[in-house]
């Protein structure tokens, strides 16, 4: 079960075509209202440059990648830029180039085609592709990323709390606009991809805080777990619980979020009897955060 | 859009059913990709007649991902020969020495100073300690403790990994190895007499806590039909927990004999093994040098060498190399058999072969379809 929902978790540039199982159907289904069978092979064909561009720079095999691209563009300029056809195989080629960019830390011209993926993302949902809100998440999740890496991160946080809010609550956020019914709209896939992606950012974000205070042993980086945490505390409290891990996540925020309000006695009670009771999800990411939290109270748990 | 099937594709016999029933499956293996999918009889004429426009849309993409779809106007020999030289020089460069106990220190010395030269692109040495005969642990460790003092610049990081033959050394030796920081070791279990030894022994190992960093492999040598007999131990290792467990077959790059292979693929078939059966695409193709190349201190590494084995007898050095433009120009002249192979993308092609051109090829590449079935756990012979 766990296994399963690590799969099926978001990555960069989630590759359209065959990362994941959900999404593909979920794609192939929403394109085959509105291309004929030739426009879709198309895309299939040219998507799967960028995607294996994105699996080489992943390797380090830039000059690889770079050849992938190329060849995916000479095909891509032959089909019509303002088409349907045209604006999806931009949304995966600006989310796969970025990655490129990202890695070769380019980060301005990184930064400018996640700006220029958003505004693709958004043109294709309301063109009724409403699933692709999944790929703005996705491309903000990266734009945080980069954030990170530039060290401000204060705008990482920012990136993440509001794409956080809008997938607990379906409210709009500084960073999500044109999000309505994005809940409602939710079938059996979105909700388990809205889960893992939750679980994703969550656990990600909190690690890399966590790195940054033990790096530098700064009141800056613990600041920022705590403003972090504070403004994901109103998230929580509008969180829509739609399934099983949403559950379990909000059951563990609610004992991490004690000590952020540093009720320490009631925390360290409530995270011992959390950690000793053999409960887990998302793999054990969110224990071992739990057990970081714990470690800063009162050194190690011995169980 | 103009799609075409690939040419690298190896198609097996009905694998239930009737040969001429449209419903029958096949499975069409993808030596580009080095991987296969099963499909119907149905599917497969649609493949050859090029009707891919009747190809449901999660199949056609699964047919994109295994590359057995691709481009009409792709050159594939220039792409696979063109992406593999791309990639195999952002690749770290990693050296295997071979060498047997008494010329250790001598061949280390010399892979330091040839790789010295090339600092900037030196990664990772890995060492890997490979013999005929059985060897002893402590001097080999020893020698690594050695090897670590001021013949090796400082800025070169090694990390030891050492293949052994089980021997009885083993059970009471320690592992240190001073500046030398030992991240891997290889056991190769060739006499399937001592399974049960050598589960006790690895369960021993795993359970030492100055052993936690240490990352334990053991293949498993099969030489002939001998697996039945002993399957209750090598089952037992391959459940043990931290370690990780290869079998495979004796017959590997030197030529084998197929139908002694054929006989341990009927016996793993009824035995839950994880038999090593297909190697990961290659990226770079082996190319024997002679041994006069190596002797004297003036060889001159270049670039275009990704690893040398450098078991130094009279059998002569082989050595993968990258793509260069010797090879890059001799595979796309189809001068060589390999150019013409469909294997070529798996086994990354073996130039300077013999006439008898097979029995210079991996061994993999015999009883190939077997293998992909045994893999795939379709049953091994269809009347």
């Amino acid at each position: 079960m766990t296994h399963a929902i690590q799969q099926k978790k978001i990555k960069w540039s989630s590759t359209q075509l065959t990362e994941s199982n959900d999404y593909v159907r979920v794609f192939i289904k929403a394109i085959s209202e509105y291309l004929t069978l030739p426009e879709r092979q198309e895309i299939y064909f040219i998507s799967k440059f960028f995607v294996d561009a994105t699996v080489e720079i992943k390797r380090g095999h830039f000059e690889y990648a770079q050849h992938l691209f190329q060849r995916g563009e000479k095909y891509m300029e032959k089909v019509d830029v303002a088409s349907l056809s045209g604006k999806l195989l931009r949304n995966v080629y600006t989310r796969s180039k970025s990655l490129y960019y990202y890695r070769s830390d380019q980060y301005q011209k990184a930064i400018s085609l996640v700006d220029e993926a958003l505004t693709i993302n958004i043109d294709l949902e309301k063109s009724g592709l409403r699933f692709l809100i999944f790929d703005r998440f996705s491309q903000l999740h990266n734009l945080s990323r980069i954030y990170f890496s530039l060290h401000q991160t204060d705008k990482g946080v920012d990136v993440i709390n509001s794409i956080a809010t809008t997938l607990m609550t379906g409210q709009s956020s500084e960073y999500m606009t044109d999000v309505e019914g994005f809940l409602d709209n939710l079938n059996v896939d979105g909700k388990t991809m809205r889960s893992s992606f939750l679980c994703l950012i969550i656990t990600e974000t909190l690690n890399n805080l966590f790195k940054l205070s033990v790096d530098e042993t700064s009141d800056g980086a613990a600041l920022f777990t705590s403003t972090f945490y504070a403004q994901l505390t109103d998230a929580v409290k509008g969180f829509h619980v739609l399934t099983d891990i949403d559950r379990q996540l909000q059951e563990w925020l609610q004992i991490i979020e004690l000590y952020h309000r540093r009720e320490f006695d009631l925390f360290q009670e409530k995270s011992i009897a959390y950690l000793t009771s053999g409960r887990a999800f998302y793999g054990k990411q969110p224990n071992s955060i739990m057990a970081g939290y714990l470690m800063k109270l009162t050194g190690p748990l011995t169980v | 859009m103009e799609f075409k099937t690939s040419q690298y594709i190896l198609i097996s016999d009905p694998l239930s059913g009737q040969a001429d029933d449209l419903t029958s499956k096949r499975m069409i293996f993808s030596t580009r990709k080095g991987m296969g999918v099963t499909v119907s009889n149905y599917l497969l004429q649609l493949l050859e007649s090029r009707q891919f426009e009747l190809i449901p849309d999660a199949m056609f993409n699964i047919l994109l991902f295994h590359e057995i779809i691709i481009a009409a106007d792709e050159d594939e020999l220039t792409e696979i020969v063109m992406g593999k030289r791309m990639i195999v020089k952002s690749d770290e460069i990693t050296v295997g020495v071979g060498f047997r106990e008494k010329s250790f220190s001598e061949k280390l010395d010399k892979a330091t100073s040839l790789f010295d030269k090339m600092r900037s692109d030196l990664k990772l040495i890995k060492l890997e300690v490979n013999v005929e005969s059985f060897l002893q642990i402590n001097p080999i460790v020893n020698a690594l403790n050695e090897a670590a003092g001021s013949n090796i610049a400082a800025n070169v990081e090694i990390q030891a990994s050492v293949i052994c033959l089980f021997s009885a050394d083993i059970y009471d030796s320690d592992l240190k190895t001073g500046r030398i920081k030992l991240t891997e070791f290889h056991l190769l279990v060739t006499d399937l007499q001592r399974s049960q030894a050598v589960c006790e022994w690895a369960s021993a190992f795993v359970a030492r806590p100055e052993n936690s960093g240490v990352k334990l492999h053991i293949d498993i040598i099969f030489k002939g039909n001998d697996i039945a007999d002993h399957h209750a131990h090598l089952l037992m290792i391959n459940a043990l927990q931290g370690i990780e467990v290869k079998f495979c077959y004796a017959g590997n790059d030197e030529g084998l004999n197929a139908s002694d292979e054929k006989n341990i693929l009927r016996s793993l078939s009824s035995i839950a093994l994880p038999y090593d059966l297909i190697p990961p695409v290659s990226r770079t193709f082996y190319s024997p040098i002679p041994a006069s190349k190596f002797v004297g201190d003036d060889y001159q590494m270049d670039k275009t060498m990704a690893s040398i084995n450098m078991v130094g007898d009279e059998k002569g050095y082989f050595m993968k190399r990258y793509y260069d433009d010797e090879i890059v120009s001799e595979l796309l002249r189809r001068d060589t058999a390999c150019s013409n192979c469909v294997y070529m993308p798996l086994c990354g092609g073996r130039l300077n072969k013999s006439q008898e051109h097979a029995l210079d090829c991996p061994g993999f590449i015999s009883n190939f379809i077997e293998k992909a079935r045994l893999k795939y756990k379709i049953p091994l012979e269809i009347s």
